[in-house]
This record gives C-alpha cells, sequence and structure tokens, in this order.
C-alpha cells in the first residue's frame, strides 16, 4: 500500500470505541459474550450461540489463516483508484474461524502464490486519527 | 405438486425493449411489457385481478422513472379489477412470483401480472462511489480497505471455489461463450447481435481477481411480465401453460453476517462462499419436497447469474452436481441449447441483460411451453429458475404436465 493520506478514516461509534482504542495499542480486542464466549467484530444485541445479552471486550491473537482473498482492479473507493490494483484478505480467526474479518494484505509477496489456509498475522496501520487493523503473511509466504 | 388440484401457471409473457441508455422512460417500458404478456396470455386488462412486483435496487425515488411500482401500474394502466396485490420488500422478483402463485392458488384472484422493472442507473453501475474521506459506523471496517460494492464479497467467494476444487478461469469461459450463444439466438438481448468468444473471455480485463468483466452482468433498462392463472382457466387460453411444480425459498445461515440487497455499499459478507452455498442448499430442499421431483427429473435451468459464478453454487446446491464438481459438469457441450441440461438459454443477466431473474422466468416459460423459438430444447419437461442467490432467494420449477 502506497501512504493512507487521502484514504477513508473510520470515524467509530461509541459502541466499537473499545475495538479502536486497543488498536491504538496495537492490541485487537472483540465483543465477546459473557455467558458463552462468542466472539463477534462489533457488538450484537444478543448472542447468536446462546441468547446472551451481555457482552465485554477481549483481546484476541491476532494469529489467523486465509480464508479468501481477491485482488481489487476496479474499485469504488475514490482514494484508491491509484493503488489499483491492491489485495483484500479474508481471515479466518485462530480462536473462532467462522470469525472472517476483511483487511488488506500488507507486505511484499506474489499474489499468485497466495493459498487458502496460509497463516498470517494481525498489523496495525495508523489513519487519520486512529489505527485500522491490517494484516499479514506470517512467516513470508514459504509458509503452508 | 404445488396445488395439485387446480395447479397454478404461468400463461402469457412479455419483454420491453432492453437497451442501455433508453431514452423510453421505465414507465412505459413497464407498459409494453405488461401489455405485451396480457396479450401473450390471450385475457384482457379488465380479466387481470392481481398485481405484483419487486419493484427494490436500483435505488432511486421516482416512481414511473426509476422504479414502478404496483399503484403506478395499475392506476396508469387502468387496471379496475384489482382484488389482490402484493409488492416484495425484500428478496426478489421470484418472492413475489411465489406470492401470486399462493394467492391464485387460494382463489384470492384469478389472473395475476407480474413484472419486473429495472433502470439502467446514471453513472452506469449499481454500485455507489465513495468519494468521503470519512468512514462513519459500520464503513469504518470497509471503505479504509478500499473494499466496497458487492464485488468484493463475490469475487473472493468465487477465488475460495477455485482454490477449494481446483477450477481454473478457462471453465467458466464456457459459461459465458454458451450463454452468449443464446443471447444471439434471443431477438431480446442486449448482447444479440454481438458474439463471445473464449478468447476474448480469457484477455477480458480484470474486475476483482478472478472475476473478469463477462463474470459481470450487463446493467440494462428493460422491463419483463408473466401473466399467471390456475389450471381450470388455463386450458381456454392460447399458449400450453408452464405449470408452477414447485417452490423453494433460501434459508437463513446462523453464524454468518447477513447481506442485504440495500447494503450493497457496505455489507459485511465475508461468508458469502457459505451463505451462497446454503441458499443454494435451502430452495432445492424445498423445490424438490414442494414438487416431489428430482434432480434428474429437470432437463434444463434458469440460474441466476449476477455473476458467473454463481452457477456453479446453484447447480451444486440444488443437486444437479455433486460439491466442487459444477466447473466440469459445465463442460463438453452439456448447457447447450442442444445439450443434455442446458443453462441460460436466453443469455441471463451476462448477455441477455439484466432483467433481475425476470427474464429467466420468461424463458423457463417458454421453453416448457414449446415457445423457445431458435432456442427451444429437445426436451423441457421440467425446467428450474431460480434468483436471489442470497439469504432472500427463491425459485420454482416449472413442468409441462401437472404431474
Amino acid at each position: 500500500m502506497t501512504a493512507s493520506i487521502g484514504k477513508p478514516v473510520p470515524v467509530p461509534t461509541e459502541i466499537d470505541r473499545p475495538y479502536w482504542d486497543a488498536l491504538r495499542e496495537h492490541r485487537v480486542v472483540l465483543s465477546r459474550c459473557v455467558s458463552c464466549g462468542w466472539y463477534s467484530q462489533r457488538r450484537k444485541m444478543l448472542c447468536q450461540e446462546c441468547h446472551g445479552e451481555e457482552f465485554t471486550w477481549a483481546e484476541i491473537s491476532g494469529r489467523g489463516t486465509i480464508y479468501s482473498f481477491t485482488r481489487v482492479h476496479q474499485t469504488w473507493v475514490t482514494a484508491f483508484q491509484d493503488d489499483t490494483p491492491y489485495v483484500l484478505v479474508s481471515v479466518a480467526l485462530e480462536e473462532q474461524p467462522s470469525l472472517v474479518l476483511v483487511t488488506n494484505l500488507l507486505g511484499d509477496y506474489d499474489f499468485e502464490s497466495l493459498e487458502l489456509g496460509l497463516p498470517v498475522i494481525a498489523d496495525f496501520e495508523p489513519r487519520g486519527n486512529e489505527i485500522i487493523l491490517q494484516f499479514r503473511l506470517a512467516g513470508g509466504t514459504d509458509v503452508q | 405438486m404445488f396445488s395439485k388440484d387446480n395447479p397454478v401457471a404461468i400463461v402469457g409473457v412479455g419483454h420491453s425493449q432492453i437497451g442501455r441508455r433508453l431514452t423510453r422512460p421505465l414507465g412505459l417500458l413497464a407498459k409494453d411489457a405488461v401489455l405485451a404478456a396480457i396479450a401473450d396470455a390471450g385475457i384482457t386488462i379488465d380479466d387481470v385481478d392481481g398485481a405484483a412486483t419487486f419493484p427494490q435496487f436500483p435505488e432511486g425515488p421516482r416512481d414511473g422513472t426509476q422504479f414502478v411500482s404496483v399503484a403506478w401500474l395499475v392506476n396508469s394502466l387502468g387496471f379496475e379489477n384489482v382484488t389482490w396485490w402484493a409488492e416484495t420488500q425484500s428478496g426478489n422478483v421470484s418472492t413475489a412470483i411465489e406470492q401470486a402463485a399462493h394467492a391464485l392458488a387460494l382463489n384470492r384472484c384469478n389472473y395475476a401480472v407480474v413484472w419486473r422493472a429495472m433502470s439502467f442507473v446514471a453513472g452506469g453501475s449499481y454500485q455507489a462511489t465513495h468519494s468521503a474521506l470519512e468512514a462513519p459506523d459500520s464503513s469504518a471496517f470497509t471503505l479504509p480497505y478500499g473494499k466496497s460494492a458487492s464485488i468484493a464479497e463475490f469475487a473472493p467467494a468465487y477465488m475460495r471455489y477455485m482454490k477449494l476444487y481446483g477450477a481454473r478461469r478457462e471453465h467458466l469461459a464456457t459459461l459465458a461463450v454458451a450463454q452468449r450463444k443464446g443471447a444471439n439466438l434471443n431477438p431480446n438481448a442486449y448482447f444479440r447481435n454481438t458474439p463471445l468468444t473464449a478468447d476474448e473471455y480469457m484477455n477480458a480485463r480484470m474486475i476483482a481477481d478472478p472475476m473478469c468483466l463477462y463474470d459481470c452482468d450487463i446493467p440494462v433498462d428493460g422491463v419483463a411480465a408473466i401473466v399467471m392463472t390456475r389450471a381450470d382457466r388455463a386450458k381456454d387460453l392460447p399458449h400450453p401453460p408452464a405449470y408452477v411444480s414447485g417452490l423453494g425459498q433460501a434459508g437463513i445461515p446462523k453464524g454468518i453476517e447477513p447481506r442485504s440487497i440495500s447494503g450493497l455499499g457496505s455489507g459485511i459478507g465475508p461468508r458469502m462462499f457459505e451463505q451462497m452455498q446454503h441458499t443454494a442448499k435451502t430452495i432445492g430442499k424445498s423445490l424438490w419436497s414442494t414438487s416431489g421431483l428430482r434432480p434428474s427429473d429437470v432437463d434444463a435451468a434458469m440460474l441466476y447469474d449476477g455473476w458467473g459464478p454463481d452457477v456453479y453454487f446453484w447447480l451444486e446446491g440444488l443437486g444437479f452436481c455433486g460439491e466442487g464438481e459444477a466447473f466440469e459438469f459445465i463442460q463438453k457441450g452439456r448447457i447447450d441449447i442442444d445439450g443434455e441440461f442446458p443453462i441460460n438459454t436466453h443469455g441471463g443477466n451476462l448477455s441477455e441483460g439484466r432483467l433481475h431473474g425476470m427474464g429467466h422466468w420468461v424463458e423457463a416459460a417458454l421453453q416448457v411451453q414449446g415457445r423457445a423459438g431458435r432456442r427451444q430444447i429437445k426436451k423441457a419437461d421440467n425446467v428450474a429458475v431460480v434468483s436471489g442467490l442470497m439469504n432472500l432467494g427463491s425459485g420454482a420449477i416449472l413442468s409441462k404436465s401437472p404431474h
């Protein structure tokens, strides 16, 4: 990715604030059901696993694997028009692989070498007054 | 079969002109298609007592030019005998057709007209362009990554399919070329005069890997309509009925962030792959249980193709082949008009134009009725038609005999 100047800057809602505050400390926290431990990126009204209504924010490892990916050639986000093609990666989280987060995939790699299941690790990119979650390959592209 | 005592059938179809940036307003295109369908069915405006549509998307505030509501059409065409109507607010036109089938089966009306009016949006893309530098609320999780537009969800789903099963782009070229051949035989199709070769497909520009230009549907201005009635009345009409012998609607998978049609700009949906599998499987389950048929009883399928690879998910989920087999299933001429399992013989969204599933319904009816002209397939006793490959999908089996 090129410099982030001019890219869309997250404007967090109050309820998402703990997620963004943790990113500023280079930590990844997610909403977690108090009664059964189910994670979600944003706080839910109720837990789909146990119907619980109480949630906390819990730190996760930042490790995951590639669930899927794409390389965007035509974008509808104006600020990215000079950056095409760029990669979006869908990451299945180690703590709960059914939870898939989408970010860019930072670092140097050959797009053609990307495969499902490659391990990735959280990274952090300053964006305006916030920091956005990103992922990069863990241990280089030769890891399977 | 569905409503076996007095089954419901499609008895007439109609198209407007299909084009891009047509000067004729959408309401008049709707008039053209609806009046054509009524005339084709051999009835009059006074016979019409049921009306339904799916008026949503693409968004626009102006009834009659950007969308065509039931109220606008019934009022403008002067239908004075309407006793039942529906606008499905979520789903797709198949949900409106299913509601019309139920209304007919319950004698709430006798002749229902259902239409789908699609306007070609200003700027040429259904996807909103995001120029703001602030990404509030849910968009804080998408726009900072350059993630927008539905292709950012469908392309990874297709990538996952290819990686899991070993499919390559060449495999999907077969579908695009086969559908274009059908469009070249379809006088209503946007690409009726434009051929497409596998080489052109392979060399097309990428939109989002592995999805290229020819994997995307073609936005158009256009309207298609059908007239439905029951068997007791269908027997007096000019064309053979295409009976609705089965109906199916998508389930909603637990644990997968739903992606709604109104959330195109910032939808979440990273597990679209599983959502599409679930959608096709649950629609299939109801199609087979309501019709009493099996996939092997079906001769052809009109499968919604907002994106080309959708067809893989339909074929596997509905049970026409096994999981991970669709990309090989569609090879070697099988899906051609003269093949053993023709698919999207009218050209589909990719080549007829994006009538949002209504083109698929019209073609399924024409094939079952034996009225598809140069596109007529050898055997069309039972034809599947499905649209909406998300939580909101639904479909039917159309049949020559009421079983």
